[in-house]
């Protein structure tokens, strides 16, 4: 279900922090409305800084990207306005569940999204139960989500996202720290989100569940460049290439 | 499991909400945001400059530590302007020669704590708290008033006391910037126990270091999220009440990170004992370093008792 409507497009892109090395080097793609992208490339490599960019956490520091028609950049960041459009259509799972969950319990969290639409209360409380119900995660409703495995916290960071319904899911290492059921119910509920028409970017080093979660792939260096950018089945038939970037 | 049956018609419809009227304010969280990830980007900046080879990286940490302390106990015991003022130039000198860079040192030591206690010490410029002769005078004498007596102005002794405080304040600051700049964390904490500081002091600064950047990072993660989900616009009394969830789970996060560091530190065979790959020894340089500071030390305390 990919269209022709692009939602991402970096060209010549570059990001560095303050007194430190580039993080990325010219980065130069175009991502389209319902796509499903994996990120690959060893650790360091920058693909979480890519994401950060892609979510409008962080702006880059040479080069342009567009999202959604639009140029972004630090100063449209800068606007409340226009960071709040933004965000609602993009979902940011981080890889670490436990600081991506910030309220008291987990009907709290995944009401507070909600609680700044205008939505009724009822028709909050009906999404959060269709949500949970969706994830299975209706016992988990009043507890506190500090208190939860690991799964369970990915499972309410996903829920809380989806509840802001947004276009465009970025995923940091989604899979780590899962036990292989967990790994195995994520895939099913991304692949369906993906048929709904969602967009997904997906950052992992996990190769084995890569043509499950993508159709295509951009393969970064360790120098921080992309080397690749092709569909997925053909990108892990480049072995040479994989074992040059150190994935495998 | 996830039921395919359970997927809720909103979601499958990719509907947008129409609702958009004021949205919050963002300025708190990106403050919040850009504040902690300076924490990240000082740590790289002091790992760099330790790493670069000048002039204070090639002299051992003990005699960096020594000369730093006394220099800072000789500024704060001066009572003549002139005193700080010298060793803030060598302090200047030596972050030019050990390629640290001035304007980020003189940002970062002299533009908040001195300013603050500018201004917390203002009330000390008056000659109602220190007397003397005046500079500038704000309210006449008035023989009939009890309070004002002599009137309101800004006294010679005043001005002077307020300057050295301020410039004592950015001297000290200035020295250990300097010192924290051009030496590795742990060799900094090696120096400080071959110098025979009491071990539980030294652990409380090692723990605290350690801890602060994973203290950082999970309240930088926290604010990123809710930045992230700020979607629109909560009312002040459930904005206060998510402020305050957020301060007191990252409270319960930072009590259970402590146990865990220090766990992880024991697991990996930490025994009280500072370790570094470094072995410290003094070479003829520090020798040379330490004489040539105490030399310019004596120079100016007998020129200011001459003066």
């Amino acid at each position: 279900m990919i269209s022709n409507d692009i939602l991402f497009e970096l060209e010549h892109l570059e990001f560095s922090y303050p007194d430190s090395d580039k993080i990325l080097d010219n980065l130069n793609f175009t991502i389209y409305q319902g796509e499903a992208v994996s990120i690959l490339g060893a650790n360091g490599c920058g693909k979480s800084t890519l994401l950060k960019i892609l979510s409008g956490l962080l702006s880059p520091t040479i080069g342009s990207f567009r999202a959604f028609g639009e140029l972004v950049n630090a100063q449209m960041l800068q606007q409340d306005e226009f960071a709040i459009n933004y965000h609602r259509q993009i979902g940011f799972i981080f890889q670490d569940s436990d600081v991506q969950l910030f309220c008291n319990s987990v009907t709290e969290e995944l009401a507070f999204g909600l609680l700044q639409m205008d939505y009724t209360p009822d028709q909050i409380k009906l999404r959060i139960n269709e949500i949970a119900k969706l994830l299975s995660i209706e016992h988990l409703l009043n507890k506190t989500p500090y208190k939860l495995s690991g799964g369970e916290k990915k499972k309410v960071a996903i829920a809380a996202v989806l509840l802001l319904n947004p276009r465009v899911l970025i995923l940091d290492e989604p899979t780590n720290a899962l036990d292989p059921k967990t790994q195995h119910w994520l895939v099913g509920l991304l692949q369906q989100l993906h048929q709904a028409g969602k967009t997904l970017i997906i950052s992992t080093h996990n190769l084995n569940l890569l043509s499950e979660l993508s159709t295509r792939g951009i393969l970064f260096n360790e120098q921080h460049q992309i080397v690749a950018d092709a569909p997925i089945e053909q990108l892990l038939q480049q072995q040479d290439l994989l074992r040059q970037v150190n994935l495998i | 499991m996830c039921h395919k049956e359970f997927i809720p018609e909103w979601l499958l419809n990719n509907e947008r909400s129409s609702s958009y009227s004021a949205p919050q304010r963002l300025n708190f969280l990106r403050r919040s945001i850009n504040h902690l990830s300076k924490i990240f980007n000082d740590e790289i900046y002091f790992s760099r400059c330790a790493n670069l080879k000048g002039f204070l990286q090639a002299i051992d940490p003990r005699a960096k530590l020594l000369i730093t302390v006394v220099f800072i106990i000789i500024i704060n015991l001066s009572h003549q302007l002139t005193i700080p003022l010298t060793l803030l130039a060598i302090t200047l000198v030596y972050a030019h020669l050990s390629k640290v860079s001035l304007s980020k040192l003189i940002k970062r030591t002299w533009l908040i704590i001195p300013v603050f206690i500018l201004v917390c010490s203002i009330p000390a410029l008056f000659n109602t708290l220190i007397p003397g002769k005046p500079l500038l005078m704000l309210i006449a004498a008035s023989p009939n008033s009890n309070w004002l007596n002599h009137g309101l102005y800004i006294s010679d002794h005043g001005l002077h006391s307020v300057t050295m405080m301020v410039v004592r304040s950015g001297c000290s600051l200035s020295l250990v910037y300097l010192l924290l700049t051009t030496t590795h964390w742990n060799d900094l904490c090696k120096g400080l126990t071959l110098m025979k500081i009491p071990v539980s002091f030294i652990l409380i600064l090692t723990m605290t270091y350690r801890y602060i950047f994973l203290l950082a990072n999970c309240a930088l993660q926290m604010n990123e999220a809710r930045f992230l989900r700020t979607v629109g616009r909560l009312d002040h009394r459930e904005n206060r009440r998510f402020i305050g969830h957020s301060m007191a789970l990252l409270f319960i996060k930072s009590n259970y990170l402590a146990t865990e560091i220090f766990t992880a530190m024991r697991a990996r065979g930490f025994s009280h004992k500072i370790v570094s790959l470094k072995s410290l020894q003094l070479s003829k340089i520090d020798y040379i370093f330490m004489i040539n500071n105490g030399i310019i030390l004596l120079i100016l305390l007998a020129w200011s008792k001459v003066s």
